[in-house]
């Protein structure tokens, strides 16, 4: 015989052979095969091949469409099979469908904030083109990365780099009061300061106005619809003049849609950019050391980003001198929601960490539904053994059985589905509240989600449905049906393993959740080096100090009022900062430095400690010269031994206009200025100037009759500030807000835990029962021989005794690893505590020992002349 | 009963001449010479499985050969229901074309 050494085309012998899932059907290859042989002989071996192409080709539809005939015909029956076995067990199949329509819902509701999460900024036409300019600060011993840019940079940009087409500065202002013609007034959260490129750059659609004049000239103001309703009601806004409390009058030159809430940045109110010139003078933008200004500028279409990216870093140079060793480098406006981490953001950004965090979390809880069903369904399986015994004996193959149970496994996942969409309906406004933000889904507008969770039920169906599939459909029908396979006896092992393996992702969650949880209340309670009990922060506006002085005198008079300061930022804000040098410093030698203007009583209000030299005084304002105090960290980083006297010198201060420095009279104790994202560096305080005094007030009241205290205070306000609005909060809703994401991780991670461990104790709670069932005989024979309840309750406990310990010895290292790195993201943290772990292993120890303990003493008490009477 | 299909019955009177090697390529190839009907196999062995499933062929597996790549060969025969079958194509066959000779010869050929 000749040897065969031409073979035929190795892909399309590899299609053909997917349709031989039968050994009948393979002989299709065969006959196919023996035919190109013989072509290959007569005609050639590019004939044959051609030949075999085709023969594949047109083979392909009719065998496609006979096997989707049959399988249907089939998959009825599977079908009916199926809806039968659910009706037939209705505990298992609530306890398989209940978990994994949790751990759908779960996921989906993940997805949909992925979804969102990625979202952000992509409503922007022109997106892929636009990009924030940040700047790496050189403060010589470490970098800062920063949003903020030198003040003239966004002027410079256009006329440098012909690449940029737009630039746009957007600064971020405080919240101000505005009044209208009519007298109405409101307090304006967001607003921004931004050049009239801004809406070339930004889509977002101006109802009213025209996008040139928007923001050209000085004084003009371009608010979102909303606000125009909160201001004018349902008059035109355009042209209407509003009064700021800084003193300026601004003129409505356009409206805005909302802002989307997937936006990096919000906002209520822009304001053009040139204003800030008119308010502070023409040297506002011309200073290249001053860095607060963010710019975004938008690239030409089709210039690279890369190259800009490379000639850009340097640049500053070429303004601020060969020696600067600050840079300038792009970021997609696309990616600042999810990557960016640098300092004076204009909003609150999300974080990948977060994302990543859940979706895993998700996936587990998804993977401990997926189990519960491989556990009960194989631990069930002797149930099924005659109807696979008989499948097989009337000519069933394998993979036909194999596939049934698999399409049961689907079945019950689509049932699941469907109701994981009605617990979304409910789930998703709670999942708003905690994560904070706006998550809709419908099932038709969001099609790669309802696909996506079609997609995932189908795959969780289906991995989950192989497992039982192959120990289901091994059995030998001789055996099967003589009534040999007595019980799920086999398979345990694995069935052991997937339980650790449940719980052990329980106890992990659970460790996680009282970590973070213990985290929070750290950040929450630690002393801060100073005392914010009961001080409310009032918003007085910048005014002069003899109006304000007048003020806290008429509240000190009400003995619940303790004591009253003004300062420039709140304690724990201090986030102004500028560069210093001192007296015996190097040439070149700068320090990063925070600044706060505070006035003297600010440091006896917050019972801050002055540890060397004396706090401020009254008198000290009409003194000629500067006077500071710093924290101890600022006199560590200097050097000095004794401070007090020693020179600061600056360029220029911001609020007085002084030039040269000042001169150390005080050292505070180091407090946190600060959120405890951030450690403690150099800090300086300086005294609040005559003219440019007030910003916030802080009051320490008693805790006695607050009610009345605050009336107290509201009607001092108005007597005072009569043109005002008095609005008030306590200290501890900021300290709140500060640590809003950690506070939000926890609670998701919280509620993930406890869906997790619910899911893997209903498995538990099935396969427990399931077990008892099997040895009801055994248990009956043990007390009739003279078992007590106590020693059958241990004997049928003990199994599940150790399967969670090994599950809690295998979790606390794991939870001990992930914790710590998450810890490390905090410069302030709690150490990890042995308890803790104990006491979440205790948790998930007792939970499930419950749970397997209800039916241990159901099946020890029962009369064991019930489960012998038919033997 | 429903008659038998034209291309069915190719198939069934194929299986017949051939006798007992009446597999894959045998069958295409005698198709072939009869009709100039090119099948693929796949297409055969479709339609096959369906006279199968109507019981009209039975099929046993012969044994492997190298130049099939190792794989076994099916036969086909027919069963009794099938030849009833195919008895009564050629009754009804008949019975269509009954009386229609006499006529035909009127017509002159073109």
């Amino acid at each position: 015989m000749t040897p065969f050494r031409v073979k035929p085309p190795r892909v399309a012998s590899r299609i053909l052979s997917c349709f031989g899932d039968s050994e009948e059907k393979s002989t299709i290859c065969g006959d196919t095969e023996e035919c190109f042989h013989e072509i290959v002989q007569e005609e050639g071996v590019v004939k044959a091949r051609l030949w075999y192409w085709q023969q594949v080709m047109f083979a392909v539809p009719v065998l496609v469409k006979n096997s989707i005939h049959w399988g249907g015909v089939m998959f009825k029956n599977y079908l009916i099979i199926a809806l039968r076995n659910i009706k037939k067990s209705k505990g298992f199949a609530f306890i398989n469908i209940a978990g994994l329509a949790i751990g759908l819902a779960v996921f989906t509701l993940i997805g949909l904030y992925i979804q969102f999460e990625l979202s952000y900024d992509r409503f922007h036409e022109n997106i892929d083109r636009m990009y924030r300019v940040e700047q790496i600060l050189d403060h010589g011993t470490y970098k800062e990365p920063s949003a903020g840019c030198p003040t003239p940079l966004s002027q410079v940009l256009v006329a440098d780099f012909p690449e940029i087409e737009e630039v746009t500065r957007i600064i971020r202002s405080n919240s101000s009061l505005f009044k209208t013609e009519k007298d109405t007034t409101l307090r304006v959260r967001n607003i921004f300061f931004a050049d009239s490129s801004f809406f070339d750059i930004f889509t977002f659609p101006l109802i009213e106005g025209n996008k040139e004049a928007a923001l050209a000239g000085p004084h003009s103001a371009v608010i979102t619809e909303k606000l125009a309703r909160s201001l004018f009601g349902d008059e035109n806004p355009l042209g209407r003049t509003i009064r700021a409390d800084w003193g300026s009058d601004l003129k409505i030159s356009g409206v805005v849609g909302n802002v989307p809430a997937n936006s990096h940045f919000t906002f209520d109110m822009l304001i053009s950019a040139q204003t800030l010139v008119a308010l502070n003078g023409e040297a506002t933008f011309t200073r290249w050391f001053d860095n607060w200004v963010p710019a975004y500028v938008m690239l030409g279409s089709e210039q690279s980003f890369e190259a800009l990216n490379e000639k850009i870093r340097f640049m500053l140079k070429k303004y601020q001198g060969e020696r600067s060793k600050n840079e300038l480098y792009l970021r997609p406006v696309s990616q600042i929601h999810l990557f960016s981490q640098v300092n004076h953001e204009i909003g609150v950004n999300g974080s990948i960490k977060n994302i990543y965090i859940f979706s895993a979390i998700a996936l587990f809880v998804l993977i401990i539904a997926c189990i519960n069903f491989m556990n009960l369904t194989t631990a069930r399986s002797a149930d099924r053994a005659r109807e696979v015994g008989l499948r097989k004996v009337s000519g069933a193959h394998r993979s036909s059985l194999m596939r049934q149970f698999i399409c049961e496994s689907v079945v019950i996942a689509l049932i699941a589905m469907i109701i994981a969409v009605v617990l979304l309906k409910i789930l998703i406004p709670e999942f708003n509240d905690i994560v904070n933000r706006d998550l809709k889904w419908d099932l038709a507008g969001n099609l790669l989600l309802s696909f996506g969770l079609l997609a995932v039920t189908l795959a969780a169906g289906g991995l989950s449905g192989i497992y039982p599939s192959v120990v289901l459909s091994s059995f030998q029908p001789v055996r099967v049906l003589k009534g040999v396979m007595s019980s799920g006896g086999r398979n345990t092992i694995l069935r052991k393993s997937l339980v650790v393996f449940q719980f052990f992702i329980s106890v992990v969650l659970i460790i996680g959740t009282v970590v973070i949880l213990q985290q929070v209340d750290f950040l929450l309670h630690k002393d801060l080096g100073y005392s914010s009990e009961q001080v409310l922060a009032v918003p007085v506006g910048r005014m002069t100090a003899g109006k304000i002085e007048a003020l806290r005198n008429e509240l000190l008079r009400n003995p619940d009022v303790l004591n009253a300061a003004t300062s420039d930022y709140m304690p724990y804000a201090s986030t102004n900062w500028t560069q210093v040098s001192w007296e015996g410093a190097a040439a070149g030698d700068l320090m990063k430095i925070n600044v706060n203007y505070v006035d003297e009583n600010f440091m006896s209000t917050y019972g801050m400690t002055v540890n060397k030299g004396r706090s401020f005084t009254g008198g000290m304002r009409s003194s000629k010269e500067n006077e500071v105090i710093l924290n101890e960290r600022a006199v560590q980083k200097i050097g000095w031994e004794d401070p007090i006297g020693k020179r600061i010198l600056y360029n220029i201060d911001y609020r007085s206009r002084s030039v040269g420095g000042a001169t150390v009279v005080g050292v505070v104790k180091d407090y946190h200025f600060l959120s405890l994202h951030n450690t403690i560096t150099p800090l300086m305080m300086r005294l609040m100037p005559e003219e440019s005094y007030g910003s916030d007030m802080s009051i320490k009241i008693s805790a006695r009759e607050i009610p009345a205290t605050l009336g107290f205070i509201e009607r001092k306000f108005t007597d005072i500030f009569p043109e005002k609005v008095f609005e008030y909060r306590f200290l501890d809703e900021d300290f709140e807000q500060m640590y809003l994401e950690e506070q939000k991780a926890g609670r998701v991670i919280f509620y993930l835990a406890l869906l997790a461990i619910f899911i893997a104790c209903m498995g538990l709670l099935g396969l427990a029962s399931y077990t008892m069932k099997q040895r009801t005989k055994e248990i009956g024979i043990r007390k009739v021989v003279g078992a007590s309840v106590t020693h059958i309750t241990v004997l049928l406990t003990k199994e599940f005794f150790w399967l969670m310990l090994l599950a809690n010895l295998l979790a606390w290292p794991v939870a001990y690893y992930v914790m710590r790195q998450w810890l490390q993201n905090f410069p302030y943290r709690i150490s990890l505590q042995i308890w803790v772990f104990f006491l979440s292993g205790a948790i998930a120890f007792f939970i499930a020992l419950a749970t397997v303990g209800y039916h241990s003493v159901k099946a020890s008490l029962a009369n064991p002349a019930d489960s012998l009477r038919y033997e | 009963m429903k008659v038998l299909s034209r291309s069915d019955e190719i198939l069934v009177l194929s299986i017949l001449r051939l006798n007992d090697r009446a597999y894959g390529v045998a069958i295409v190839k005698d198709v072939f010479k009869r009709t100039g009907k090119k099948l693929t196999f796949g297409g055969l062995w479709v339609s096959l499985d369906i006279l199968y499933r109507k019981g009209y062929v039975a099929k046993t597996m012969g044994d492997p050969t190298p130049e099939r790549g190792g794989r076994r060969k099916l036969y086909y025969a027919l069963t009794a229901k099938g030849l009833k079958a195919l008895q009564e194509a050629r009754a009804f066959q008949k019975s269509l074309w009954r009386g229609v000779p006499a006529v035909m010869k009127k017509y002159k050929q073109p």
